[in-house]
């Protein structure tokens, strides 16, 4: 049932990377799914967290997760609503079609 | 989705970026493509998440009024999915997108082009999306959950 292809054309990482420039640094992904714009955008960050509440889909996110990301792209279960995260501790933070 | 936003920006730094990126409730075109031809085969119906997508553009202007965000920028992007068949986008559809509906009649015709169609074929939904930046004003947010706040 999964999309052959996702944003072949590339627009959606094109778009979050020119309204959120990464510098390097540590990335919150809420609602990350499986985790495929995680992926996409990781390389650009220092640190990335990606959340959703779906064990399923945390499953297929670290299944899909590149080797190399294997340090930088953590998948956690959490909700928006209670982020096991210290005050302060991201740079940015991506609603990815959740809330 | 106030909750969620609030918790957001506990775990921002202040001047920190919040990114909102979702679906527009746009009635998304599905097209069939073969060769180098795209024929229309109609809309889906996402009526049922303007509801979802109200209270969302409600929570983040309450936090703008509350001081928690500032705006930043806005736009939209065109956003593609493609699958082999009418059939494996319908299930796809079905199975990950809630309530939203593939009109019988757009299945139909997807189908009917899909047959016709040049192969190899492709059905394509066409989503628009939306982004938007916030910087996360300066201050403390404690936790709702420590704060007394119900959910």
């Amino acid at each position: 049932m999964t999309p052959t292809q996702r944003d072949p054309e590339g627009n959606e990482l094109r778009h979050l990377l020119r309204y959120a420039p990464m510098d390097g640094g540590r990335v919150l992904d809420i609602g990350c799914g499986d985790g495929l714009l995680t992926c996409r955008f990781a390389p650009q960050a220092a640190a990335v967290v990606a959340v959703d509440p779906s064990v399923s889909e945390l499953r297929e996110a670290r299944s899909g997760r590149p080797r190399a990301l294997t340090g930088r792209v953590h998948f956690a279960a959490a909700r928006g609503q209670a982020l096991p995260f210290a005050e302060g501790h991201f740079d940015l933070a991506f609603f990815t079609s959740s809330f | 989705m106030v909750h969620a936003l609030r918790e957001t920006c506990r775990v921002l730094r202040p001047g920190g970026l919040l990114i909102d990126l979702r679906p527009i409730v746009s009635h998304p075109p599905v097209d069939v493509l073969g060769g180098d031809q795209a024929a229309s085969a109609g809309r889906l119906d996402d009526s049922s998440d303007s509801a979802d997508a109200a209270a969302c553009e409600k929570a983040l202007r309450l936090a703008v009024e509350q001081g928690w965000l500032e705006p930043r920028e806005t736009g939209a992007f065109s956003y593609s999915m493609y699958w082999d068949t009418p059939e494996r986008m319908l299930e796809y559809v079905t199975a990950n997108w809630g309530e939203v509906q593939v009109p019988e009649e757009v299945v139909v015709r997807a189908q009917q082009l899909a047959d016709v169609a040049v192969r190899p074929v492709r059905t394509r939904i066409r989503l628009t999306m939306s982004i938007a930046s916030y910087v996360k004003i300066g201050g403390r947010f404690p936790s709702w959950r420590r704060s007394g706040e119900q959910c």
